[in-house]
């Protein structure tokens, strides 16, 4: 089981603020593949400009996923 | 050992009182260097709300702080940012550095607002008379960070 959330832009995309998900995948490469075979709004998670935050740390595609880690899904940061 | 003050703020904050304790009034301190963003009123801005991540902006802040204290000789250093609603003229960021020297106090508050626009998670958005819009980031904002980053990076 992974936690997912999504911010700012892609929440408002994928219509929701976080879930809850069944998977066997073991990175966010795989994650995402598999949001994207659900739903068609996911498409825009393939993006490269979309940050990953992987339990509090920036993380990229490949980066390893165990079960229960949260996993961010964010639009490019716009601080400052 | 440099001071470093770093905060996530969801009210107003006062930039003087800021600039007041980056100051302070240390023998050592001969530069005091300091950047303020504040809301912009263009076209029908009624309001900016800014977003973000708890607890992963307060790290990625203080890493970005951090790093500025190795890269540059400095006394102290602040990062504030506000979240949630402002209105026209608010101060959303200041960043500041003191040092014995003006270099390290100029280069080491660019450093940390360029690198803090790509590096923190916070989001804009703009609330106007026609809707409310995210607020896309500008390609100078990379390339200004990627500056800084090409030859070190800010992770400790």
């Amino acid at each position: 089981m992974l936690h997912i959330r999504y911010f700012a832009s892609l929440r408002d995309q994928m219509g929701r603020t976080e879930e809850s998900l069944e998977t066997t995948a073991s990175t966010p490469k795989a994650l995402i593949a598999e949001l994207q075979a659900r739903d068609r709004q996911a498409e825009l998670l393939g993006e490269p400009f979309v940050r990953i935050i992987i339990n509090d740390e920036i993380a990229e595609l490949e980066s390893p996923l165990s079960p229960g880690d949260t996993v961010a899904f964010c639009p490019p940061f716009s601080g400052g | 050992m440099a001071q470093i003050e770093v905060e996530v703020l969801d009210q107003p904050f006062d930039p003087a009182a800021a600039l007041s304790r980056l100051s302070g009034n240390d023998a050592d301190c001969g530069a005091v260097a300091s950047f303020l963003g504040q809301v912009r009123g263009e076209g029908e801005l009624i309001a900016l709300e800014l977003e973000h991540y708890p607890g992963v902006t307060d790290k990625a802040l203080k890493r970005i702080a951090h790093t500025a204290t190795e890269r540059w000789n400095l006394s102290r250093v602040i990062i504030l940012h506000r979240v949630g609603r402002m209105e026209t003229g608010e101060p959303i960021v200041f960043v500041g550095a003191a040092a014995p020297h003006r270099r390290a106090a100029l280069d080491a508050t660019g450093f940390m607002i360029d690198v803090l626009k790509t590096e923190a998670p916070f989001w804009k958005k703009t609330h106007t008379v026609s809707g409310s819009h995210w607020v896309e980031v500008r390609e100078s904002d990379n390339a200004a960070s990627a500056r800084w980053l090409s030859d070190k990076g800010v992770t400790e």
